[in-house]
């Protein structure tokens, strides 16, 4: 079954009043114009409640092993019912949801940019998406930011490495951005450098992930004033940094790892990365907090 | 004690008042679609700034642990402007049935004019078409004849009074707003309208049914304190605790509670975003406790 398809049998299962079902059953059918579509979606909000989602395992299985991509238990079922609506109006354009997302709310724009990826005309939205990037509400940006494909699918080399850089700067978990190594890029490692020098310069710590979008692309001058603010940090920040390290080609970086006396235990960007977001929030303090 | 600001334009305010109001205790606010201060010109800039109102705005004030509603509506004023008005009318429904919406408002009489008089009847037959209350602003000018002239033509339109709330009334419109079963809303200003001490005696004389306070802090010189100071004056003059509750929260709470969308359990445990709502077991976060509050501004 596709995913479409699955996602509106189980919102239909879900509800249990039957006049609400039956209106949600008759607007993802019967939906004719603009209008009347952009009405049924703003009364998600009066009909549908913002539940978690409610799976048997089951269905959890089938959804989640056969779309990992979208991460069902990431969705509310409000969130679910706009999905499916948006999925099932077919005569959206650009235009439509352009003028969609300028009269939506919070909560509209982040069905909206969560659902985007699945239509089948996703390639005409890129503007809409990079528009949506220069959000300040944190919600709408970790809507298309994180576990969202469309950026890596879409976004071009300067439009991703904004996001990336915003992304960073709003102290956002790099390490739930879908394609992150795959888009690393050398203007982008340098950028991100600069940033890094900037927060330095200022007595701030940077993400012990921002190394993972320069390795591959380590000079010997980053290396050089790394390693001197390597001492520094703390055991997190420099967990990243090592990483980069050992991941470097340099002829300095080996000789600096033979050098070293105690062995580095393994660990991937990933774990770096959801370790930082558990156990640490305070970006904000200076290196020597 | 936990106060609501029923009536703010916080699009005027700076953050340093959100600190201000949420340090004295404001936990909701409501911010009523009004004018900038002068006529909008294209329908294009209501958009937008209904956009943010139902948007933007509540996000800043969950920075500071503010809960934010607004109303929807056009104004008496830029009512005036007919084929603007129009325009505007089709808007409504878009914005109307979002999230934070607890009402339509604030509409009614400025000028008292015919045009006003068109608009403020299309706007009440939307409250009724999408079960809303109703936000009436008084006018300035010949208030007394204009607030009794609002009465009429929402019983005309057959508006039950108690899903109305009557704004800025004074000693002469007081007690007709109250016999007639409206919630009657006075609104605190520094030099016009109500002071806070002429508030103390009207709630001497009429208790606290139905009546409550709000700032009605816009781009002019108001104060977004008003709620907190005048409830102290209140303390302070004798007035039980219980009828101040009512006055400066629990009665804008029942009023508005009608539209469905507002409730106390929406700030009681904190306000959050929807990051929070994910929370507990699926979201990004993860068992990390979701940022909230100053921790999470933006360097921007």
């Amino acid at each position: 079954m596709r995913l479409s398809e699955l996602i509106k049998k189980y919102c239909l299962n879900e509800l249990q009043d039957e006049k609400t079902k039956s209106w949600l059953d008759q607007k993802l059918h019967s939906t004719k114009t603009d209008q009347d579509f952009f009405i049924s979606f703003a009364l998600i909000n009066k009909k549908i409640p913002r539940d978690h989602v409610k799976l048997s395992l089951s269905q959890l299985q089938t959804i989640e092993l056969k779309y990992p991509e979208f991460y069902i238990g990431n969705w509310t079922l409000d969130q679910l019912c706009r999905f499916s609506l948006l999925m099932c109006y077919p005569l959206l354009s650009a235009k439509s949801l352009t003028k969609l997302i300028s009269v939506a709310d919070t909560q509209e724009q982040i069905s909206i940019f969560k659902s985007i990826p699945y239509l089948e005309n996703a390639g005409h939205f890129t503007h809409i998406v990079v528009n949506g990037i220069r959000t300040n509400i944190v919600d709408v940006f970790d809507a298309i930011a994180l576990k969202n494909s469309y950026p890596a699918g879409y976004f071009s080399q300067d439009e991703w490495n904004q996001m990336i850089l915003k992304a960073v700067f709003m102290e956002r978990p790099i390490y739930l951005v879908k394609g992150v190594d795959q888009r690393k890029n050398e203007k982008l490692a340098h950028i991100l450098f600069d940033y890094a020098r900037e927060r330095w310069a200022a007595s701030r710590r940077v993400t012990p992930e921002l190394w993972r979008m320069i390795s591959g692309y380590m000079t010997e001058e980053i290396f050089l004033e790394m390693i001197k603010k390597m001492a520094e940090g703390n055991a997190q920040d420099q967990k990243g940094m090592l990483k980069l390290i050992q991941e470097s080609n340099l002829d300095a970086s080996q000789k600096w790892l033979n050098s070293q006396s105690t062995q580095i235990e393994p660990i991937s960007w990933d774990q770096i990365g959801s370790d930082f977001w558990h156990n640490n929030q305070a970006l904000q303090n200076t290196s020597k907090a | 004690m936990k106060f609501i600001d029923p009536h703010i334009h916080m699009t005027s305010r700076t953050t340093n008042d959100y600190e201000a109001m949420s340090k004295a205790g404001i936990v909701a606010i409501i911010e009523p679609a009004f004018w900038l201060g002068q006529p909008r010109t294209e329908v294009g800039s209501f958009k937008d700034y209904f956009s943010s109102i139902v948007g933007w705005e509540a996000f800043r004030a969950s920075q500071f642990a503010i809960k934010h509603y607004c109303t929807i509506g056009l104004n008496s004023k830029e009512a005036n402007n007919e084929s603007l008005a129009e325009e505007v009318m089709e808007l409504l429904p878009l914005f109307a049935l979002k999230d934070n919406v607890v009402a339509i408002g604030e509409i009614g009489y400025d000028d008292q004019t015919a045009a006003e008089d068109k608009y403020f009847r299309v706007q009440i037959e939307l409250a009724k078409e999408l079960e809303l209350p109703i936000l009436v602003h008084t006018p300035h000018r010949d208030k007394k004849r204009g607030t009794l002239r609002s009465m009429d033509v929402l019983e005309e339109h057959g508006i039950d009074p108690s899903t109305v709330i009557i704004d800025h009334n004074n000693e002469e419109t007081v007690e007709s707003v109250l016999e007639r079963g409206y919630w009657t809303a006075f609104t605190i200003y520094p030099n016009t309208k109500m002071g806070s001490e002429r508030m103390v005696a009207v709630v001497e004389k009429y208790g606290s049914n139905k009546i409550f306070i709000d700032s009605s802090a816009d781009w002019g010189v108001s104060d977004p304190l008003s709620v907190p100071k005048t409830a102290q004056l209140m303390l302070d003059n004798g007035i039980t605790s219980e009828i101040v509750q009512a006055v400066c929260y629990k009665n804008a709470l029942e009023a508005y509670a009608q539209s469905g969308n507002m409730k106390e359990s929406d700030w009681s445990e904190g306000v959050h975003f929807d990051q929070s709502i994910l929370y507990g077991g699926n979201s990004v976060l993860r068992g990390q406790p979701p940022k909230k509050s100053d921790s999470n501004i933006i360097e921007n």
